[in-house]
């Protein structure tokens, strides 16, 4: 089988970073693509990132189908959507995946961004087919690959997405925090009432399976754990976390994602550094670094 | 976890009490035996459900006086549920306590905004989970003890 290519075309968080300071791992928002040999491509997230992808793919004389996985709508994984200019070119096809609210559904949600008072263009007006497929935590088969699903630790219903494809399987979970911890009871430890409020569902055991044995592990890694004190509640992981589940996981490669804003490259540099000084203090030897805009990974 | 109560649990997983007042839905079997199990400590009849598809059938069916509601289920998610609940003339009536991980202000907002009553971060204090319930149920607490 032909290698699959994955490549970063976006990887930031929270708001693009233009600028010297960031100009070795890039300042665009999420978007990763993955290429499955002779399948469409594969995109994960609309942050800015997407617009470049959209540039390349308009150099494609060929009608394009691709499908678009959207982790979540903050807006800096949808943001790029408006200027993805592959979309406006007619005759090409996007099948566009997300978990929709309660109140408002996915076809909405996009066009929402799009409306008029901020966009000139409407989601209707650009020229490619858009088709909306709302999907939950679960498993789907998209032309052959598996794609699980599975709830982050963030603000809102956030997915994280696991591809399974002949034999390889690469985990995306670009915005998600470690849960909370066991909580004290001031009750009688053999009671009820202790073992109701000691009980914690083992919700990381559970993304440990979701990820367990991954090819590829591209997970958020905001913050350093001083920084992550201050800001427990954004929805974002210090490298320790990431660093430990990917051991648990056992995961065969670590890239480090969604870079903070406020972190220049030299500072990215050092989060990979001791990342990997942790991973070697649990003599665990994996690929391990930053995700930077441009690059290609072949599993 | 002492055998007594591991074996409560597994009984809890059939038992059905008819004209219950408290349905449970949440999808991780050992959180909803164990909620029952406490409900029932302070004399409430309850009963759950783990699969979240069958919950508005089994809320049409049932009637309960009180949901209580998981967030991120597999299926149909918590906030669906308790939107299908507010907005539907036969269970709008319906109480909801959301119990969740999900430790953000902006969930706890879109779930009262859709019509839950209280929303409770887990695991909550047992007390203050069993005080909302009997202000919902219109139960009185009686010389400071809340059981029943």
């Amino acid at each position: 089988m032909a290698p699959i290519k994955i490549k970063f075309w976006g990887v930031r968080g929270s708001i693009p970073t233009p600028g010297p300071r960031t100009i070795r791992y890039g300042g665009n928002t999420s978007c990763v693509e993955i290429n499955f040999p002779d399948l469409p491509r594969f995109i994960i997230d609309a942050g800015s990132g997407i617009r470049e992808l959209g540039k390349e793919l308009l150099t494609i004389k060929d009608p394009v189908k691709a499908y678009i996985f959207l982790s979540h709508f903050h807006w800096d994984h949808i943001q790029g959507l408006p200027f993805f200019k592959a979309a406006f070119k007619p005759g090409n096809h996007f099948v566009i995946y997300g978990c929709d609210e309660p109140d408002v559904d996915l076809t909405k949600i996009i066009s929402m961004q799009m409306n008029p008072i901020y966009f000139p263009v409407a989601v209707e007006d650009m020229g490619a087919k858009l088709e909306f497929c709302t999907i939950n935590q679960g498993s789907y088969d998209v032309e052959g690959v598996n794609v699980q699903t599975h709830f982050m630790n963030h603000p809102g219903y956030t997915l994280g997405f696991r591809f399974n494809y002949m034999g390889k399987s690469i985990v995306y979970m670009s915005d998600n925090e470690p849960y909370l911890q066991n909580q004290q009871s001031d009750n009688d430890p053999e009671s009820l009432e202790a073992m109701f409020e000691k009980f914690v569902d083992d919700k990381e055991g559970r993304l440990v399976d979701f990820i367990s044995g991954a090819d590829l592990l591209i997970h958020d890694t905001q913050y350093f754990p001083e920084e992550y004190e201050q800001r427990i509640t954004w929805g974002h992981s210090p490298y320790t976390y990431t660093v430990d589940l990917a051991v648990k996981a056992q995961v065969k490669h670590l890239v480090l994602f969604h870079h903070d804003p406020d972190h220049d490259d030299d500072t990215v540099d050092e989060m990979a550094r001791l990342s990997r000084e942790r991973l070697t203090s649990y003599n665990y030897h994996i690929p391990c670094h930053p995700a930077r805009e441009g690059e290609v990974i072949t599993l | 976890m002492n055998m007594d109560v591991f074996n409560s649990m597994v009984n809890a997983m059939d038992a059905k009490p008819e004209g219950y007042e408290i349905l449970i839905v949440e999808d991780n079997v050992e959180q909803a035996s164990l909620t029952k199990l406490l409900l029932e400590e302070y004399g409430f009849s309850a009963h759950f459900v783990t699969d979240s598809s069958e919950a508005m059938q089994t809320i049409h069916s049932d009637k309960p006086r009180v949901v209580i509601l998981d967030l991120m289920m597999p299926e149909i998610d918590g906030l669906r549920i308790c939107k299908q609940i507010k907005t539907s003339s036969v269970t709008s009536h319906t109480k909801i306590i959301i119990y969740s991980g999900k430790m953000y202000d902006s969930d706890r907002r879109k779930a009262l905004e859709l019509g839950a009553d209280a929303f409770f971060l887990k695991p909550a204090r047992a007390n203050l989970l069993i005080t909302k319930i009997k202000e919902l149920l219109h139960h009185p607490i009686q010389n400071g003890t809340y059981k029943n």
